[in-house]
Order: structure tokens, then sequence, then C-alpha cells
């Protein structure tokens, strides 16, 4: 129901306007074929005449009698902004036998030039014709106040019915006052999913041609439209102490799926308006029409025996839009609630409760209430895994046409067993939120046990032992070894041991290794270090030779001193020690160092074989022997650091 | 107080006596109970022994058959995965598993390795972490003698020891690198198993948050991040959300 045209009154069959700028002068009929006894209705349509227009002649109507006519109407039109101006005279014709007749061109004269309409073929048949419609048969659809023109309802004031239009009066104004559409809501503040009725409704207190354009979309609602009757029904109500006729437009059950301000969308209806439009005066009615419509004054025209002339307004009303405020449910609802509003009572049966596994088994929810029936969720259902569940099947059982809607919804969950033995199926919990007592109400089924025997499923036993595609392999039958340990060998400490155990004798083969060349290392630098010292005492011990006057003893000693001190203070073993050693291991030395040291081991060698001189010399000699050390000492220390 | 002894041995006596059943005499039951298609029976019957501590691939493999007829997705995949934890190789856990990760609606499938990631894998499980355990030690061994006969006793055996020092080196490494790695996935916890059906994943830790997407049971997760109650997990196709952690469980 997209587009729902009311008829309120049609008073001049299909009006078309014209559509172009550009002048034509066309005959149009009510029906091309029509009854014996039916009427005709022709008109004669001149459309953006510019200029001077007169001498209408009507074609000939030989085999028609003139039943009303001619009648004078004029107007304009606008459509998508272009506005087009027409006159047309309208005769009402009946036919006087059957048979196909041909009403000939009328002619008219626009600025001195003859323009001529299109002839038109009339079939006129016996009987009835049901495929005509005369739109005189449709006058009384409801026009408030009754009769056209001058029905008695629908006073104004002054006499004169509201279809007509005095001069004077503003148009805007005055379809502002007779016409209008309004929303009724039943309820402005309600809950998320709770229903709410919009009815769109026309007033109107004057003939109109409706339609209505624009239908509302309800954002953020589940719609559900409540049938009209057809065609619709017209009531009588008053407003601000004038009477209306009110046709509903649109009568729709809302849920609102969201919470917060929804608005409800405004309906739009188009509505072509006929007036009459009344003149003072009263002249005499020219032969011509056209005449006085184009050449004097149209509004002086004594038409049809009355005075004034009907004009079609176009006029375009919005209903205002309506704010609702949607609460949302209170957010402690409990778990099994799923979006229920409104009273419900709930069945849950199960079809069998013994059963094989090769049987399938129904469980049925049937939740049956006011509210939003149409929106229900499925209870949440707790199957157990032995069973094989399906998407559950949804019927719906609404009372039509009921208003607050209500009806049942059936779900039906197929299960099929897979486990043999006792099930039980736990109870189904479906909780509803009652707007009325503001509560959230649970109801809850017993829970089902089901007993499940073994079925034969020959066939299933086979697949079971084959590793197909879409079956498990079989289990297994064998379990190597029942140990409770994790058994990681790399996380224990056996593992780091044994890994470890080979560096034990690896170490210790490094450690000897090391002890052997520590030692040998220890006892040389030993023997460096105490060079001096070992030097001094033997030095000590020739001094001892010098008192006592043992010349002989006294060279060996010093010699030996010096010679051990070389040795030891070279890394030179005393039996390789040779001066010529002595001189490269001591090159680097300055000569006045080596020099001495080298002519006192001449004197000791020289004194030993050939003693000379006395105890003075012995004396210098150790004199010499002391100091000769004692810098050699110093350069080598020197050297070393 | 040798009344007390006495009454004490006798309770110690019953008590051992309850626990008489062997592990093998309820994994028959067990079996048993399975091929009567009493599933869920079955299935409690193998967790009982897995909750006693016993680690078997075919215990977890059984497990996981009992509990897929039991419509118990995830921890059937659960139980896959562990038996295939400890033997990464076995068919018949690798079919079942394939079978069930492929009835888990929108379960999003990983990008198929590259060869060379392959070839690494196959090389990793070739030998279990006990297995790359023993080879680190025979090649520590070796190394060792090597580096001894070479530093300590050389001699003819020099160039012989040479290679085999260098050999040995290398292998160890590798073993020891090997079983260390292996030892490591059995320690990881980083993969998780999703064991509720449709749980949304949010944008944050938080249950108000918004909802990304929607995982369900028996999913292969990362855990990426967690926090006391929320843990951040990821699909295999990159797939990043909040999850309260009790949906999930850490293999």
């Amino acid at each position: 129901m997209l587009r729902r045209v009311i008829a309120l009154l049609l008073f001049a069959g299909c009006m078309q306007v014209a559509q172009a700028q550009n002048m034509r002068f066309t005959t149009k009929v009510s029906a091309t074929t029509i009854g014996l006894d039916e009427g005709l209705q022709v008109q004669f349509m001149l459309e953006n005449a510019q200029g001077d227009v007169n001498g209408f002649t009507p074609p000939p109507f030989k085999d028609f009698d003139v039943v009303q006519g001619p009648m004078q109407m004029q107007g304009t039109s606008i459509v998508n902004g272009s506005r087009s101006d027409y006159v047309s005279l309208i005769y009402v014709l009946q036919a006087k036998h059957v048979g196909s007749f041909t009403l000939a061109a009328a002619t008219v004269r626009v600025n001195g030039n003859i323009v001529r309409s299109n002839p038109v073929t009339i079939e006129v048949v016996k009987g009835n014709n049901s495929a005509t419609a005369p739109s005189t048969s449709q006058r009384g659809g409801g026009f408030p106040g009754g009769g056209f023109p001058g029905g008695g309802g629908g006073d104004n004031g002054n006499g004169l019915p509201e279809g007509v239009l005095r001069k004077g009066e503003n148009i805007d104004a005055k379809l502002k006052k007779n016409i209008f559409v309004k929303v009724a809501v039943d309820k402005t503040s309600l809950y998320e999913g709770e229903q709410l009725t919009a009815t769109y409704k026309l007033y109107t207190r004057l003939p109109t041609n409706s339609s209505v354009t624009k239908v509302p979309a309800f954002k953020g609602f589940s719609a559900k439209d409540v049938e009209l009757p057809n065609p619709p029904q017209a009531t009588e109500e008053v407003v601000n102490g004038l009477t209306y006729k009110v046709f509903t437009i649109r009568k729709t059950l809302l849920f609102p799926l969201q919470s917060g301000q929804l608005e409800l969308d405004p309906a739009e209806v188009d509505n072509q308006v006929k007036l009459l439009q009344v003149t003072p005066g009263n002249r005499k009615r020219p032969r011509d029409p056209f005449d006085d419509i184009f050449g004097g004054d149209p509004f002086d025209d004594d038409f049809f025996g009355q005075q004034g002339e009907y004009v079609t307004v176009p006029y375009k009303i919005e209903s205002a839009p309506v704010t609702i405020n949607v609460k949302p449910v209170p957010a402690n609802h409990p778990d099994s609630y799923t979006g229920a509003v409104g009273q419900f009572r709930m069945d849950a049966s199960i079809d069998k409760d013994q059963l094989t596994t090769d049987d399938a088994l129904t469980l049925k929810v049937t939740i049956t209430g006011q509210g939003n029936v149409n929106l229900l969720n499925a209870p949440k259902v707790s199957i157990p895994g032995a069973f094989e569940r399906y998407d559950p099947k949804v019927t719906d059982d609404i009372a039509k046409n009921s208003n607050p809607l209500s009806g049942a919804r059936i779900f039906e969950f197929p299960l099929m067993p897979q486990e043999a033995g006792d099930h039980v199926i736990p109870a189904i919990d479906f909780t509803y939120f009652d707007p009325v007592s503001q509560s959230f109400k649970t109801l809850h089924s017993s829970p089902f046990t089901v007993h499940v025997t073994p079925g034969k499923q020959t066939k299933h036993e086979k697949e079971d032992f084959s590793v197909g595609k879409n079956e498990l392999a079989p289990i297994h039958r064998v379990v190597t070894s029942w140990s409770k340990a994790s058994g990681f060998f790399f996380s224990s400490v056996w593992f780091w041991l044994l890994l470890l155990l080979p560096v034990v004798p690896l170490v210790w083969l490094i450690m000897k290794k090391r002890r052997e060349d520590y030692n040998t290392q220890n006892a040389s630098l030993l023997k460096h270090r105490n060079a001096n010292k070992v030097a001094l005492k033997r030095l000590s011990l020739a001094a001892k030779y010098l008192k006592d006057g043992q010349q002989k003893a006294f060279y060996e000693e010093t010699s030996r001193a010096v010679w051990g001190y070389l040795s030891n203070k070279l890394h030179i073993p005393f039996a390789e020690l040779n001066r010529q050693l002595v001189t490269d291991k001591l090159q680097h030395l300055r000569a006045d160092r080596t020099t001495p040291l080298f002519e006192l081991m001449d004197d000791c060698e020289m004194a030993l074989y050939a003693p000379s001189g006395g105890k003075g010399r012995m004396q210098q000699t150790y004199q010499q022997a002391i100091e000769i050390i004692s810098n050699l000492e110093q350069d080598l220390k020197q050297q070393q650091v | 107080m040798r009344k007390l002894i006495f009454f004490l041995v006798t309770l110690l006596g019953f008590a051992t006596a309850l626990q008489a059943q062997t592990p093998q005499t309820t994994f028959t039951e067990a079996n048993e109970l399975f091929r009567t298609k009493s599933y869920s029976a079955a299935a409690a019957k193998y967790q009982q022994l897995i909750d006693q501590g016993y680690r078997d691939k075919a215990l977890y493999y059984n497990a996981g058959n009992a509990y897929y007829k039991a419509n118990h997705i995830g921890a059937a995949v659960y139980n896959y995965e562990k038996a295939l934890q400890l033997s990464p190789r076995d068919e018949a856990t690798r079919h079942n598993l394939d079978m069930v990760n492929q009835q888990i609606p929108n379960n999003p499938e990983a990008l198929p390795l590259l060869f060379f990631q392959q070839w690494w894998i196959t090389f990793t499980q070739l030998f279990s972490a006990n297995g790359w355990a023993v080879m680190s030690i025979v090649f520590s061994w070796l190394l060792v003698a090597a580096i001894i006969v070479f530093f300590f006793y050389p001699g003819r055996r020099a160039p012989a020891a040479r290679i085999g020092m260098y050999a040995g080196a290398v292998l160890l490494v590798i073993t020891l690198g090997m079983a260390a790695l292996r030892y490591s996935e059995h320690l990881d916890t980083s993969s998780a198993i999703v064991m509720n059906a449709a749980v949304k994943a949010k944008a944050a830790p938080d249950a108000g948050a918004k909802d990304m997407f929607e995982l369900q049971e028996g999913m292969k997760v990362a855990v990426l991040d967690h926090t006391q109650e929320y843990c951040k997990v990821q699909l295999v196709d990159g797939k990043t959300g909040w999850i309260a952690c009790d949906n999930i469980k850490t293999l």
C-alpha cells in the first residue's frame, strides 16, 4: 500500500492538465465506448491560448442529446514549475441510438486564426457497459455537507458552502483551515518492543481528489499495517467547533526496535481541491463563453445559473512529525530474556519420550499472547550434546487485524539423538517484559526426560571402521605406556648431568696440565725474583772470605755470585751459561753497564788462576761486584716496567 | 598407640584397594562405552584418566573422538591438539582434527607454509624432545673425547680428532637446540582453544567494548596479551580481539 488514492469527489472526470507551454485545442471524452443509457462527457479544452479568443463553434451533436452544458471551466496549473492556463467547455451527452459515431472537430478563433480540435469516435453499445465509469456516479462520495454545489452542511457563517470561494477570500488560508492531515498515536512514551498504534487521518471540509504521495517509512520501528476498508469510509469529527469528514489514510501497529527519541515521519498528501469562485453581480450570460473569458471580465460570468466558476487548486499537505520517546527495557533482565514485550503464555512439549538413535524428536514451544508476537526470538533451549540440533522451524498464527497484536508463534526444534542413554532436556525458560507492571516475568516449562536406545544403524557402523573423508578414524585400543611423568628428559637433572659429565675429565686434564705449567714457570720466576738476594748472600759469604784473607775462595764466591745472578735473572740454566749468551741477552743495556760486568768477570777469572794484589784489590772487586749487581738489578727492573 | 597404627595401616590398605582399578581397565571400559555410543560417559572416563595425570597420545586421541561425538567441539579440538603435541605426525589424529576443524563455522584457514618452513617443521619433528636430548648427550661425549685426543694425546690420530671435534661441536649445538625447541613447544602457553560457543571478541578488555567478530567453539587462537580476566587473542588469519579468559583453554 504505497499509494492510496482517495477519491472524495470527481467532478469533471479525468481532469488533465496541460504539460506544455504551447497552445493546444483538444477534445476529450470520458469514455470511447458507452452504453445507450449512459451519459458521455465531452470536454473541449483550449490550453495556453494567448490573445484574442472568440468564435467557439461546437460540432453538431447529431446522434446525441445534450443533457447538460455547456459548462465552462478555467484554471491554472503549475506542473514541474511550468505554468499553464486552460479554458474548457463541457457538455454531457446521451446517445440516441446504438452505433459508431464521430464527433467532428470544434473550432475556435484565436487571434483571427481558426483552430480545430481533434475529432473523436464514440462507440455506443446496448445496455450497461461496466467499462465506463462516469464521474457523475461518484458525486456523492463524501463531500462535507453532502450535495454539490449548494448543499446544506459545512456552513461557514454566511450561508455559503465551504466549496465556494468568495471574492477577496485568501485561497491558502481557506485551504489551510479546511484540509489537514493529523497523526494520532495512542502513546508517546513507551518501552522498546511495546506496541504503539499510529493512525494517519485526513480531515477535510472541501471537495477534493486526494492521493497519498509519500507514506511514512517508520525508521527504527517494526511496522504492521492494519487493513483498512476499501473504499475508505468517512467518519465525522468535530474539531474546534467545525465538523470535518475524516478519512483514515493509514493505521499501523508499531514496535520500536531501539530506544531513544524516535520520530514518526510525516505523510504527504496531494489534493486537487475544487472550488467554486463566486463573483458578485448578475450579468447576462453571453452566447459565446470564450468571448467573456478572454475578452471581458471572466468573473462576471453568469454560469450554470450560479454566479461563479469552478477552479481546481492543487494543495499539498504534510502531517506534523510526532516524536516518540522510547525507553529501553530495564537492564537487569534475566538471561532468558530475548526481547519479548507484552503478555504471553508458553507451552512446551515433545512428541515422544522413547526412541532409538535412528529416530528424530521434535521439541515444540508455543508462545501465545499479546505484544510483539511477530518479533519473538526463539527461547534459549539448552539441548544436551547427546542430540544433534537444527535451527527451529518457526510458524506464526497471528490474529488478523488484531489490535493490540495478538496470536501465537510456534518454534519446532528437531532433535536427532546421537547417543544412547537417558537424557534430560532441561526446562525451557521464557522471559518477557510486561509493560503494564513494568517487570520481567519468566515462564518455566517442565524438564523432559528422553530414553534413547541404541538403534540398528547397520550402515553407520560399517562406515565407522573405514577412514572416510567425513568419518572419524577409529579409536585406539592400546596405550603404549601408563606413565604419569611429563617425560621430558630435557628438563630433568639427569639430562644435564649426562650432558656435562664428559666435561669433568676434560677439566681435570686441563687443570693437571696447567698445574704442571705453573709449577715450572713458578720456579724460574722465584729464582728471578730472588736473584738479587741470592747474589747478595753469596757476596756476604765472599765478604767473610775477604775478611779472613782467603783470596781464592773470595774470587770463586764472587764469580759464582755474578754468574748465578745472571743465570737466575736471565732465565738461562747455569750449565748453558756463557759470555756470548749473556752479551746477547744484555745487548739492549747501555755499554757502560755491561763493560764493567765483563771486566769484573775477567778480574775474577784472572785472580783465580793468577792470584795477585792484596787485600785492597779484593776490597775493590767486592765493591765493584755489589755496585754492578745493584745497577743491573735496577736496569732490568726498569726494563720490565 | 599400637591400635592406632594398626588402624592406620588397614585404612591405607583400603585406600590402595579402592585405587586398584588399573588405568588399562578404565581405558577398556571407556572404549566399550564409546562402542555402544555412550559418548558422554566415555569422554568422562577418558577425562578421568587424563586428570589422574596419564599422558599418552592414544588417551588424548580417544578423548577427542568421544568429545567430538558428544558434541563438545572445543574439548575435542583441545584433546587432538594435545595428542599432536605428543606425536606430531600421527595420521589418525591429524585426519580427525582436520575433519572437526572443517565443521567449525567461519573457521579461518591458516596460510599454507612455505616449502622451507615445511622442511623446518619436518626436521624439528624428526625426533621427539627426548630423542634430541639423548642425541645431544651422545654428541657432547664425542666432542669431549675428540678435544681430549686432539689437545692432550695428539700424534697419528690428530687429523681424525680435529674432524671429530668440529663435527661434534656442530652436531651438539644442533641437537641441543632442537631439544630445547621441542621442549619449549610443550611449555608454550600462547596457543589456546576456544571452549565456548559464539564468543564475541571485543575491541578492548571491557565488557562494554564494541564487538569485533565472533569466535566459535573449537577455534585455535594465539594469546598475545592478557589482563586479569581478559585475554587478547589472535586468529590464524590475523584478526585480534579481547575475550574473557575463561572462554579459552591454554594448550
